[in-house]
């Protein structure tokens, strides 16, 4: 087949055989290109698949939403978040939607059993955790009102069992052992009230409290949560802006671009190493020039035009890419294939953004090499023939 | 048969009057070829002797077309030289133009074949300029060898190859730049019998340059240059 396509294109046979003669200067200028484009497609791949594996913590909290308060500069401590009253006026507008009121003491610490200080630990007041959570170890007491329920996390990182007794202080409300009753299923990082870094203490320790932010969520199968954040806007910030409700699937939204940013970035970084090829390839393509200059002046001599000769000269480094992108595509794709098994439990789970990053480092590797090498192309090309005789 | 000093045949494929070529190098003008006059006839056989620096070198240059005279005029068939522009000169030196050097430049990663082929290439003729290689091959006696990298072929053999190179374009002129420099005496009488054969057979004519005198001998017309100008030949 190379035969026919050399006898179409001589250029090509001229610059097979010419990049064949320095075998070890060309391996290096397609290993050159190989780094970058698998790079490029490597970064790419990974982080999509990075991406696949944390938005995969998205899922279950698809009819989720926060609900946060407004507050004003000058505003007294006592209307600062949410009230019974907003709260209860939520409810109205939340229809079937359960809302559930959170109380976030800042400055709260958890103290083991072992008396150890559980630092990541924090710590919010609820009503009822059977609304959102499962126990993983333990029950969650149908009136709770005295024991703890810790999240997953927590637990773990601390040594925290079921039946030990942990100490809570809050800052100007209490300082208190309570007994846990329950270890929660791991959540993930999207849930919205961070469950598994979480200390839930019963609302009612709290005594008459403000709301630091409230949980809304619609029943499973019917309901629209876009609708009712609307809503619950729409009911409280009537004379100005109360709250802000923000459903989750939002905040995957934002948080996949943000993922996209960070990946498109990295990848970047990886199209540096192109650069480097590009230093390499036109770093051969002048000395290999330079040790042909008399072949080359011939060329000219005998009638080869100087576009020619340019001819000649990139195509010779436009093959290097061509050669390093070949080689370069199926690495990548096989980084691809191990980071997928690993993040997401499937090898073939490409996305179409990541084969994506895959063909653009390819064409990046091809154009790069055809760029650097036109250069050296030029330059040779314009030496007349005479000096390329004396050399 | 003894021609003036400065003859020019009257059906010169390129002559040359009054011809000057001055180079600068740093701040000093070298003036390498002093006002002369010369013309080469067709399948005639000149041989261009002198010491090196006597501008041998740059009367090939303009005679080949690789370069333009400072004053004066060359022409190719009547035609200004330095009126075509590079694009022109570069298509009349493959069309009327063969080169042999002293060191060969042949390609070294094309077999004799190719390297013959090679000013045809571009030419999208591959039949036609294979078919002809092969014959100048077989002709300079290497029809057994066709297919043999330059390394693998003795000093002769590269410049039978080259002068197989030459005549690839069926040229009015071959332009030979010390042909026998790097071969040894036998080796290089055979060249010189090779140029006098092709040169009959091809009508092509053949400047030799050469600082050689026994060169010169072998040639119809000697043209004398020392210093940049022209001596009587005696």
């Amino acid at each position: 087949m190379f035969d026919r396509l050399a006898a179409r294109f001589p250029v090509l046979l001229l610059a097979r055989r010419n990049l064949a003669r320095s075998r070890d200067l060309t391996i290096l200028a397609v290993l050159a290109v190989v780094i970058g484009v698998v790079a490029i497609g490597g970064i790419g791949l990974g982080g999509e698949a990075f991406k696949q594996d944390q938005l995969s913590a998205f899922e279950g909290f698809g009819g989720t939403a926060t609900a946060d308060p407004i507050d004003y500069e000058g505003e007294p401590a006592s209307e600062r978040g949410f009230g019974d009253g907003d709260i209860d006026r939520m409810r109205q507008a939340a229809g079937s939607a359960t809302v559930l009121p959170v109380v976030s003491p800042g400055g709260s610490t958890v103290q083991t059993a072992s008396g150890d200080i559980a630092v990541t630990a924090q710590v919010n007041g609820i009503e009822d955790p059977r609304a959102f959570y499962d126990a993983q170890t333990g029950e969650i007491p149908a009136n709770w009102r005295r024991s703890v329920v810790v999240g997953a996390r927590i637990a773990d990182t601390n040594d925290i069992a079921v039946g030990d007794r942990i100490t809570v202080s809050v800052p100007g409300a209490f300082t208190r052992a309570f007994t846990v009753d329950a270890i929660l299923e791991a959540q993930g990082f999207a849930d919205p009230l961070s469950a598994d870094q979480t200390v839930f203490v019963p609302l009612a320790q709290f005594g008459e409290p403000r709301y630091d932010s409230a949980v809304v969520r619609v029943p499973t199968t019917a309901g629209d949560i876009d609708a009712v954040a609307e809503n619950i806007e729409a009911a409280l910030n009537v004379r100005r802006q109360e709250v802000s409700v923000s459903p989750v699937q939002n905040q995957r939204a934002q948080f996949e671009q943000l993922f996209g940013t960070i990946n498109q970035f990295l990848a970047g970084v990886g199209a540096l190493s192109l650069l480097v090829a590009a230093v390499t390839i036109a770093n051969t393509q002048l000395m290999s020039a330079l040790e042909r200059e008399g072949e080359l002046g011939v060329m000219r001599a005998v009638g080869y035009p100087k576009l020619a000769v340019v001819r000649l000269l990139v195509a010779e480094s436009a093959a290097l890419g061509v050669v390093g992108a070949a080689v370069g595509i199926p690495l990548a794709l096989a980084i691809g294939l191990v980071v997928n098994a690993l993040l997401v439990g499937d090898p073939l789970a490409f996305t179409a953004t990541g084969l994506t990053y895959v063909a653009v480092g390819a064409v990046f590797g091809i154009l790069t090499a055809l760029v650097a090498g036109i250069y050296p192309a030029w330059r040779t090309a314009n030496k007349r023939p005479v000096e390329a005789f004396q050399a | 048969m003894a021609h003036p000093v400065g003859y020019v045949p009257e059906d010169a494929v390129i002559e040359g009057h009054d011809v000057v070529k001055e180079y600068r190098t740093g701040d000093q003008v070298v003036r390498a070829l002093k006002g002369i006059d010369f013309g080469i006839a067709s399948g005639e056989s000149v041989a261009v002797v002198g010491p090196s620096g006597s501008g041998k070198s740059t009367l090939l240059n303009l005679l080949g077309l690789l370069d333009v005279p400072t004053s004066g005029s060359v022409t190719l068939y009547g035609e200004e030289t330095a009126e075509f522009s590079e694009a022109e000169r570069t298509q009349k030196r493959k069309e009327v133009i063969g080169f042999v050097f002293q060191s060969f430049f042949l390609i070294p990663t094309l077999t004799a074949r190719e390297n013959v082929e090679m000013p045809r290439l571009l030419d999208r003729t591959p039949k036609r300029t294979r078919e002809r290689a092969t014959e100048l091959l077989e002709r300079v006696g290497l029809g057994d060898r066709l297919d043999h990298y330059p390394d693998e072929l003795s000093g002769g053999q590269k410049q039978r190859v080259a002068v197989a190179r030459s005549l690839i374009n069926d040229p009015a002129l071959v332009l030979a730049d010390e042909p026998t420099g790097n071969l040894d005496r036998k080796t290089g009488d055979q060249i010189l019998d090779l140029f006098d054969e092709l040169r009959e057979m091809e009508d092509v004519a053949v400047v030799t340059v050469t600082h050689d005198d026994y060169v010169a001998d072998a040639a119809d017309r000697v043209v004398r240059l020392i210093d940049g100008t022209l001596r009587e030949e005696n």
